[in-house]
């Protein structure tokens, strides 16, 4: 028996083979699209947190929904007087902590919706295959089934055998025309009967019912290998002809819907606005923001072609320093003179900070009026650097504007940071003395994300990212002076793998 | 034609009459595909439901610009596909086989579903193979793109598939000589 032959025998019976499913396919379908309306209910909250928080992120920025109207905190004019001026800053404060603290819940109310959100897509996902396996399973035995089923079924329908009549008249006769005629009485497709055969363009549409055609002709144009790979004109025009999606949907699950991979930034951090989270002595200095480096693993989940749900856990070290602080050493430091949002270090105890506005009081050096009531002025200037170190947690959407070889993405989001690492230095003249701990950062606090994603694939699985993302803290300080709104910006680079 | 296209407008709606209508006017032509493709009866439901949920969530990005009833066909090809490609990976058949034997027509007696599962008995690769190149006339070269092979390997399968098939014809004949 010859190939020829053997796939004309199967052809004949099986090219245009149809047969009727039992109910209980619909039943499965209806009942798994009714859960499915019920999870895509949820596509739009996705949507809904996605753009809170983008919106949020903007207006944050915009609005600056947390400086207080007091401009730059007034000038203390005296040492002693520091203590009831700082109560004053305190009520004043307080509301202002009101407020962060507002957000605070705010931000985590959205966290919760959307793992909640997750939780539940993550359920019908899982559930909604079951019922089907479970309704198609309890079936009995498959083969048994099939062969009897097969054939009882094929007659009940009549077309399979119908097309047997037809399609052996087709194929006994040379004449492809014939063949066609045929194939088409069992499929009427009134337009497509005058069509020629193969070397005319045909549009696209029509491309693919000349193929359904064909097929039951096949046999005799076919020798085996040569007309297969030397493809017809009217095969390609069936590729083209088909929704691009559906070309891409083979390549889809190749791909799974996880990815993961290390990313490291350089972080630029500083405050807008004039203040000091410090004391409100500093209000007035400049600040020097510092570049550190953020580094840790993204995970993320495709939620759809374009939408993927990011996270993972980066460590990352804040940090800016506050220019031209001028502090000395004092014995009664201790009895309360200290800055209120520090806790000193023990080698420390001694340092009262100075407001370098205030001649009267605290001389600068070099001044005639002071060299004459102290001697030598104790007096030093430095820089006072604060530090933080956190763990951040994001939760951001990925929006893929551009999904090719280079894609673009805009990303969204907020991140939670759990303090780890707090410290204040003084420097000086190139010396570091460790001053303190500041007690006012808040053990958790909240960002909100904006940023640009560009990614390169190396291949579908891997790809190399940049990513620029602007985060705008919420609630850093419970308690600062004048307006401090920390903000960084990071350029995180890293690898994605698919898996 | 006009009512194909209000039918499918309303399945993008997601209206569930129009669904249920696009069920019942094409899951004869689907389920006959996925008979052919899928290794029982069983698995070729399973695989219809999944072909159906397919069409219906990507109903949206058809636009009207080819044969709708092509475009369902080979989303139900597709839906197989994954499902076995995910299943198997079947060992390189580097051997060709090739050989000619005198024609007998009366093989051709043979019963549609004896065929069927002559050809739903056939290892994933071979079967879907099998199933592309002959009966739905896809190339070596397609063949190997959506499975994920080698040009060689595709057609190795394919010989494979048809020796095992003839095997298979040959011992009916045989069985049925001896019983004769």
């Amino acid at each position: 028996m010859s190939e020829n032959n053997l796939d004309k025998l199967f052809q004949e019976k099986l090219a245009n083979f149809q047969e009727i499913p039992d109910e209980k396919v619909w039943n499965s379908i209806a009942t798994s699209l009714d859960n499915k309306k019920r999870s895509r209910k949820l596509i739009p909250l996705w949507w809904k947190v996605g753009g809170a928080a983008a919106i949020l992120a903007i207006l944050f920025f915009a609005i600056d929904p947390f400086s207080t109207s007091e401009s730059a905190t007034p000038v203390i004019t005296d040492v002693e007087n520091n203590t009831p001026s700082t109560k004053d800053d305190n009520i004043l404060e307080e509301s202002s902590i009101e407020a962060t603290s507002i957000t605070g819940n705010e931000g985590k109310t959205l966290e919760e919706n959307k793992i909640e959100a997750s939780d539940q897509t993550a359920r019908d996902k899982i559930t909604d295959p079951l019922p089907n396996k479970g309704s198609i399973a309890a079936e009995g035995n498959p083969k048994q089934d099939n062969s009897g089923k097969g054939q009882k079924n094929a007659i009940p329908t009549h077309t399979a055998s119908k097309e047997l009549v037809t399609n052996a008249s087709g194929t006994k006769s040379p004449d492809n025309n014939a063949g066609q005629d045929s194939a088409n009485s069992v499929y009427p497709k009134p337009k497509e009967d005058t069509l020629p055969s193969k070397e005319l363009p045909i549009p696209a549409e029509e491309a693919i019912v000349h193929q359904e055609n064909n097929n039951a002709n096949k046999p005799i144009e076919k020798t085996p290998e040569v007309t297969s790979e030397d493809l017809p004109s009217n095969k390609k025009s069936i590729l083209e002809a088909i929704e691009e999606n559906e070309v891409v949907e083979v390549k889809q699950t190749q791909n799974g819907k996880w990815s993961a991979g290390p990313s490291i930034a350089p972080v630029y951090f500083n405050g807008m606005g004039e203040g000091s989270p410090i004391n409100s002595i500093l209000a007035s200095n400049s600040k020097t923001g510092s570049v550190t480096m953020s580094y840790g693993i993204t995970v993320a989940y495709e939620i759809s072609k374009k939408l993927s749900l990011r996270s993972g856990i980066h460590k990352v070290d804040y940090g800016y320093d506050t220019n031209d602080v001028s502090f000395t050493s004092s014995f009664n430091a201790s009895t309360g003179n200290q800055i209120s949002n520090i806790d000193y270090s023990n080698d420390s105890q001694s340092i009262i900070l100075n407001n370098p506005n205030n001649e009267n009081v605290i001389p600068k050096p070099g001044s005639v009026f002071a060299m004459d009531v102290t001697g030598k002025n104790p007096t030093r200037l430095g820089t006072m650097g604060q530090q933080m170190g956190y763990l951040e947690v994001p939760l951001e959407l990925n929006y893929a504007l551009l999904s090719r070889k280079f894609g673009v993405n805009i990303i969204g989001g907020v991140s939670s940071l759990f303090l780890t690492d707090n410290s204040v230095v003084l420097e000086s003249s190139g010396q570091t003395t460790e001053f303190g701990e500041a007690n006012n950062i808040n053990s958790v606090n909240f960002s909100t994300n904006l940023g640009l994603g560009l990614d390169y694939k190396f291949t579908p699985k891997l790809k190399f990212n940049v990513e620029p993302v602007f985060k705008y803290q919420l609630n850093t300080f419970s308690n600062t002076s004048g307006n401090f709104n920390p903000y960084s910006l990071g350029v995180y680079s890293g690898f994605t793998f698919k898996f | 034609m006009s009512n194909l296209v209000e039918l499918i407008n309303n399945c993008k709606k997601g209206n569930r009459q129009a669904q249920e209508q696009l069920y019942r006017d094409y899951s004869r032509i689907l389920f006959g595909i996925c008979l052919k493709y899928s290794r029982n009866k069983t698995e070729a439901e399973d695989n219809l439901h999944d072909s159906f949920m397919t069409i219906y969530s990507k109903i949206e990005q058809f636009k009207h610009q080819g044969s709708f009833e092509g475009w369902i066909k080979r989303i139900t090809v597709n839906t197989v596909l994954q499902k076995y490609r995910k299943e198997e990976t079947l060992t390189l058949v580097t051997d060709n086989i090739e050989d000619e034997m005198p024609e007998d027509s009366g093989y051709l007696n043979l019963d549609l579903a004896t065929l069927l599962s002559y050809v739903q008995e056939l290892p994933n690769k071979y079967r879907l193979t099998f199933n592309l190149y002959v009966l739905d006339g896809y190339s070596h070269k397609e063949i190997s793109e959506m499975l994920g092979t080698s040009l060689g390997t595709s057609k190795s399968n394919l010989a494979r598939a048809r020796m095992i098939l003839k095997e298979k014809i040959e011992a009916n004949k045989a069985g049925i000589i001896m019983e004769g």
